[in-house]
């Protein structure tokens, strides 16, 4: 709490003095020693009446302690910032720091993390060299604005309000009264004019009880606002966070002998070796106006990694089992003409250097991504025979572009997976 | 250290840097928002008094003319204290986050929020001013009590020399001197609140540092009142009571020459008053160390003197007619060669016996004549021109108030003055002190005779060589000018050769010394 930096406020000053005031409206209003009334306002009592002379508004005196207590304020406002978000930035930046370098200094020994970050990389981001644990371009650097501003403080809201809910007091003697509206003016036991109105005395708390409520009222308004205006760090923080979950998940599926990214896995098959996968989900191949449905399958490629060279044992087979589909023969994959040396430059009988990774990690995501297309749309625009007519594999499902949308839609498959080939 | 200050800083002497962060250091607190209060407001903040709070609970009256209420959105029923608080902060940008004006009637408490190093108390009601003094006694804070009514107006002091407990207040009478209880329902005055405003503001001075440390230079003392008095012989004393004083001065065509620190406050002062033309002639331009003192002239710099002067007294009063003359002081004919003759050969010794060696141009006597009283080719390339006497030759003004820093000026208006039998109130300042002599015609010598203009020694004209000006001795002598002024105008009083005089350094501040009578060429 902040209120310990905050004393002498003019409430307390009241206490110290013992100067009778009243507070109508959110008005101050000082009692005249001088016995008569001068204006519209007066307390009376035993038949003397007291002038309530009008002074400023709460809100005013709460703006003019503000000011006054500026470096104080914001000294304050600044170490709420720093304890609950600057910290804790600052604690989230050491983390990611901390993660981010545990990952890379064990990346350049390990296969896995090989796989993991560089070829799934290249699998997502087939145009980027470019990490896909990127570290976001938002301004991390806390210098937005870090200094927060009493100006945020200086509006007409008070902090006393919400203690008297609206109604007015007095104080005299160190006893505050809540003025209670009455019909009668009792004599005896006093009661404040307030124009045609008359307000009874109702006792209420001791003054010196009310200061401290209105001191720990005004502390929680300040760091209210200084939570505000630390809320201009939530980004930050949101980001950080962000990073964080990220590099744990990449550290844990770095440091297992299987992982999974979105559709891409990969799994330890054997010693150095890795099979490297893609599941397709369900698929519709439009052909010559006609659409066939295909089930869901894996596919993927052995690697070997040994001595810091990575060979790729051959194109991608089907992992899943007996797949029916037109260049599908056993877990073979016919890829008609395609010549993996030339294009994508791939040679099934030559290593790669892991040193190279970016490179190497390409070629690999590059034969998976060839394995996946040529079973959904084919030899990529080659007119060439496939193994078995797409007639014969009895999973014809509409003619035209309307009913296999219809399917797809019931079915749950993804109109962007209606592959057409010709 | 700010550069509007600077002639504050040359006014304060040897230690002038480090007076003056006493002043920035000092804690101010003035109860009251009437004229006076604004008066001693405007100093302080001319003074660049680094904490300055006041407490007032008055609203904007239709019926009154406020000083610094005039400047911008006003409207009747508002707080003055927010108004004076914009307008101070507009005169002093320096110190603008310490002014704090607090709408209320004196509350110890609302009060020791600032912690005042002095408290002013500048209203007309004693209720006020005990409280202000029991605040005083009891937290040992000195206290300036001052008070004002139309033609008359006081200051006192009293120092605590330790800190005791309010009760002692009723066991010492001679505290009741600072109540003022004769000026209790009186409204403030102008010329007079503008007196005690700039006697206050020395008193103040005087608390913070001192020029001397000989007794010259202290406080009043705690059981003296300083007294002006516009009715008395010697202004001072609170009698004879100034029951009859005039209110209507609509029909009043007053020339404010020069828009320095003393025409501000002459200015002010008339306008304030309700005179019905105040012209105003000044050829400067406003510069940012004339804001320490010249404090009608704020966030108006490379303006024009005289126009914003003339704009801000409409502002005042909108009722008042005022000219700006943005133009050199003056004309020469050939009936006037006799005393510029005169005025040559006497300036030529005074150059002689300093040892300086002028520019050739005054080696003779044309040269003279058109450097002092002519337009040079520079001059003419800014687009100066030179005021003629028939610029003014059908204003037919009732009275003219010399505020000018130099003697050439003041003698062309002097001789002016005597020319079109004109009363010619002449004012003049130094950082301690300052004087005004009055020319009523046919009755007195006229200010050259009283004064010897021509005698005088010659005044610096390069800004390396400025000497400093402060608030008090411009608002103390403007406003003086302006209550000798209404003594010629309704005939109070019996016309003598004497001249009002302020000095910060004597007992006494202000009074009256008796004039020269010389033989001259002019009258």
């Amino acid at each position: 709490m902040v209120q310990n930096g905050l004393s002498g406020n003019f409430l307390q000053n009241f206490h110290f003095s013992q100067e009778p005031f009243a507070i109508i409206g959110g008005r101050f209003y000082t009692l005249s020693r001088s016995n008569g009334i001068n204006g519209h306002y007066s307390f009376s009592l035993l038949g003397k009446a007291y002038a309530l002379d009008e002074s400023e508004e709460v809100s005013q005196l709460e703006k003019n302690f503000v000011l006054s207590r500026r470096t104080d304020i914001e000294r304050m406002m600044s170490q709420y910032i720093q304890k609950n978000l600057v910290d804790k930035i600052q604690a989230e930046k050491s983390e990611v720091a901390r993660l981010q370098n545990y990952y890379e200094s064990a990346q350049d020994a390990s296969i896995e993390r090989f796989i993991v970050a560089d070829v799934f990389n290249a699998y997502y981001h087939e145009d980027k060299t470019s990490d896909c644990t990127e570290r976001t371009t938002a301004d991390l650097s806390l210098k937005v604005n870090n200094q927060p501003s009493i100006k945020e403080l200086l509006t007409a809201d008070n902090s006393l309000n919400p203690l008297t809910q609206g109604s007015g007091f007095m104080a005299i003697a160190g006893r505050c009264y809540l003025l209670e509206e009455c019909g009668i003016k009792n004599e005896r036991e006093g009661y404040v004019a307030f124009g045609k109105r008359a307000f009874r005395l109702q006792q209420w708390l001791q003054l010196e009880e009310l200061c401290k409520l209105y001191g720990a009222k005004l502390a929680e308004r300040i760091e209210k606002k200084a939570a505000e205006h630390g809320q201009r760090f939530a980004p930050i923080l949101h980001e950080l966070s962000r990073q964080k979950k990220e590099l744990l998940e990449q550290n844990k599926r770095a440091n297992s002998d299987t992982a999974s990214l979105g559709e891409i896995a990969f799994s330890k098959i054997g010693r150095n070796e890795y099979e490297i996968s893609v599941a397709l989900p369900p698929y519709i191949i439009e052909k010559k106006g006609k659409y066939y449905r295909f089930e869901a399958v894996r596919i993927g490629t052995a690697i070997t990694a040994e001595n810091g060279l990575v060979r790729i044992k051959g194109p991608p087979k089907i992992l899943s089992g007996q797949y029916t589909h037109p260049f599908v023969t056993g877990d073979s994959v016919c890829y008609g003409e395609i010549n993996w040396a030339s294009d994508p430059g791939v040679s099934f009988n030559r290593s790669y250097r892991l040193s190279e990774r970016k490179k190497t990690a390409k070629r690999i995501a590059e034969v998976i991504r060839r394995g996946k297309l040529t079973l959904e749309f084919g030899y990529l625009g080659k007119n060439v025979l496939a193994w078995h007519p797409i007639e014969d594999c009895n999973c014809e499902i509409a003619s035209s572009r309307a009913d296999a949308e219809r399917y797809a839609r019931s079915q749950g498959i993804s109109l962007e997976r209606i592959c057409k080939n010709n | 250290m700010a550069y509007r200050d600077t002639r504050n800083v040359l006014a304060f002497g040897d230690n002038g840097e480090e007076c003056q962060r006493k002043l920035y250091n000092s804690r101010v607190l003035t109860v009251g928002s009437d004229l006076l209060s604004q008066m001693i407001l405007g100093g302080l903040a001319g003074l660049s008094v680094g904490h300055i709070a006041f407490i007032d609970n008055a609203r904007i009256d239709r019926n009154d003319r406020d000083f610094l209420c005039s400047h911008g959105d006003t409207i009747i029923g508002q707080k003055k204290v927010r108004h004076v608080e914009d307008t101070l902060k507009r005169i002093n940008q320096v110190i603008q986050e310490n002014i704090v004006g607090i709408h209320s009637k004196f509350a110890e408490a609302f009060v020791f929020e600032y912690k005042p190093e002095v408290v002013i108390d500048a209203t007309n009601d004693p209720i006020s001013k005990e409280k202000a003094l029991r605040y005083s006694i009891r937290y040992c804070v000195p206290f300036i009590s001052a008070s004002s009514d139309g033609a008359r107006s006081a200051v006192a002091v009293y120092v605590p020399r330790n800190q005791a407990k309010p009760r002692v207040f009723s066991e010492n009478p001679n505290l009741e001197a600072l109540l003022m209880q004769e000026f209790s329902g009186s409204k403030q005055g102008s010329f007079s609140s503008g007196i005690a405003a700039g006697l206050v503001c020395e008193e103040l001075r005087k608390i913070k540092f001192k020029y001397a440390a000989d007794g010259r230079d202290d406080s009043l003392k705690n059981n003296f009142r300083l007294v002006y008095n516009m009715y008395s012989d010697t202004r001072t004393g609170m009698i004879p009571e100034s029951a009859s004083m005039p209110v209507y001065f609509k029909n009043k065509k007053a020339l404010v020459a020069g828009a320095g620190g003393i025409g501000n406050f002459v200015a002010l002062n008339l306008a304030l008053l309700g005179f019905g033309v105040i012209d105003v002639l000044d050829l400067d331009t406003i510069e940012d160390h004339n804001l320490n003192r010249q404090i009608l002239l704020f966030e108006r710099e490379g303006g024009k003197k005289a126009e914003v002067i003339a704009e801000r007294v409409k502002a005042i009063d909108p009722f008042a007619k005022s000219n700006a003359y943005a133009k050199k002081v003056g004309e020469v004919v050939t009936k006037d060669r006799p005393w510029l003759e005169e005025l040559y050969r006497i300036d030529r010794q005074l150059w002689k016996k300093e040892g300086e060696k002028r520019d050739k141009k005054f080696l003779d006597f044309e040269g003279f004549v058109n450097f002092f009283y002519g337009v040079s080719d520079a001059e003419k390339a800014r687009g100066v021109t030179l005021l003629q006497k028939s610029d003014f030759s059908s204003s037919k003004y009732d009275v003219i108030f010399g505020c000018f820093d130099n003697k050439y000026a003041r003698i062309w208006l002097n001789n002016f003055a005597v020319e079109n039998r004109i009363p010619y109130v002449d004012g003049g300042t130094g950082p301690r002190e300052g004087q005004v002599s009055t020319y009523i015609p046919g009755a007195t010598k006229c200010v050259s005779c009283q004064k010897d203009l021509m005698n005088w020694a010659r005044r610096p004209f390069s800004c390396a060589n400025a000497e400093g000006s402060v608030v008090m001795s411009n608002i103390v002598i403007g406003s003086a000018m302006v209550g000798e002024a209404l003594r010629v105008l309704y005939s109070i009083g019996v016309p003598n050769n004497d001249s009002f005089v302020y000095n910060a350094m004597s007992n006494e501040r202000i009074g009256m010394v008796r004039g020269r009578n010389i033989a001259s060429l002019h009258c």
